[in-house]
């Protein structure tokens, strides 16, 4: 039983330190500041929710959970507003590459307005 | 146990060196306050894996006041970023 | 119309107690009380707006978002992972625009929420007057095209309707 739970911990810690590797590498590779935005600000929210797991499954008293409820919690509401404040930023101080865009139908509207 | 936070730690290290490199290449403000908004969440999850090595929970309300400061340090620098550009 | 004005005084109050618990860690009456006192305090010093008028929670509604949400953002976390190491050029992308069909504040909110939690998603820019979400789509041909973005954003508007909707909303898209 303890030897299932101990597998489970350290396959999810592994999970979590791996997409949290592929932030570092996303940021470091992609093109421009949109695409980056996406391997920079969400997988990592995903790592650190599978830490939080593993914090989770290994905790003994059961009023902990709570913070880590609330870490998540935290982190899950604030992410997403940051990712888009700096993607918006970023959209409008033109660090987007056009060429990578099929199709930006907010330029369109934009110049119509 | 070890082997696998020693594995973890190490990808953790890594991906804190990506993040350092594009901290400091830039090219723009926004890709400096993601690089750090990385380095943050790296290091949050640095600290739930000692806390899960160990088994204590006392450091978890760090991982609340990173977040926080790590939030509010990214959309301040958004904001900066748009008011600079559009003067 | 009492019962609801008061709910809407006492839920902070006690969500802001629930949280102040969480963070000392153990449930006693004295922190429940200093809770509740802090809890006040902050809701008689932020004044804060009504949103969300006539919104409705529905618990099923919300389980099934939550459970939803975590399936989407494995599969889509695992995609974009998958888009940072695989060698090769980087990915497709693309700004599109989505014309939702709600006219509640809270609801556009929640969707721009989760859309831009979501790995591979990330709202840019909302026009609220015409409840249009500008979403920038990475890797647009391994999600299956510009129309399957945009049918995956309105799914999810009507599963945030199914757990936050208000009636009006539930009338036009259910």
């Amino acid at each position: 039983m303890s030897v299932a739970l101990d597998v489970l911990v350290a396959v999810v810690l592994l999970l979590g330190a791996l997409f949290s590797l592929t932030a570092g590498v996303g940021l470091l590779r992609f093109p421009d500041t949109l695409a980056r935005l996406h391997t920079g600000a969400k997988p990592q929210v995903i790592g650190l929710m599978a830490t939080l797991l593993a914090i989770g499954l290994r905790a003994e008293a059961p009023l902990n959970i709570g913070i880590l409820l609330l870490v998540a919690t935290c982190q899950l509401m604030t992410a997403p507003v940051a990712a888009h404040m700096v993607g918006r930023a970023a959209y409008r101080s033109g660090r987007v590459r056009a060429d990578l865009l099929i199709i930006d139908e907010l330029s369109r509207d934009l110049s119509e307005s | 146990m070890t082997v696998v936070v020693g594995v973890c730690a190490a990808m953790l290290g890594l991906a804190g060196l990506l993040a350092m490199i594009r901290l400091i290449t830039g090219p723009s403000r926004l890709d400096r306050a993601l690089a750090l908004d990385v380095l943050i969440a790296v290091t949050m999850v640095g600290i739930g894996l000692e806390a899960a090595y160990h088994r204590y929970t006392a450091t978890l309300p760090i991982l609340l006041v990173v977040s926080i400061v790590g939030f509010v340090g990214s959309v301040s620098v958004a904001r900066f970023a748009v008011r600079r550009n559009s003067e | 119309m009492r019962v609801v004005t008061a709910m809407r005084v006492v839920a902070p109050v006690v969500g802001m107690a629930v949280i102040w618990i969480l963070l000392w860690g153990n449930l006693s009456v004295a922190n429940a009380l200093s809770g509740l006192a802090v809890g006040l305090l902050v809701a008689a010093l932020s004044r804060l707006p009504h949103v969300g008028a006539g919104a409705r929670i529905r618990i099923g509604g919300c389980l099934r978002l939550l459970g939803w949400f975590a399936l989407d953002m494995a599969r889509s976390g695992t995609r974009v992972a998958w888009q940072a190491l695989r060698p090769g050029p980087p990915p497709v992308n693309a700004v599109i625009a989505v014309a939702l069909r709600t006219h509640s504040d809270l609801t556009m909110v929640f969707t721009a929420l989760a859309l831009s939690a979501l790995p591979g998603s990330l709202v840019v820019e909302v026009r609220r007057s015409r409840q249009t979400l500008y979403v920038h789509v990475l890797g647009v041909d391994e999600q299956g095209g510009l129309d399957k973005a945009r049918q995956d954003a309105l799914d999810l508007e009507k599963r945030v309707i199914r757990a936050i909707g208000t009636a009006d909303d539930r009338r036009e898209v259910l």
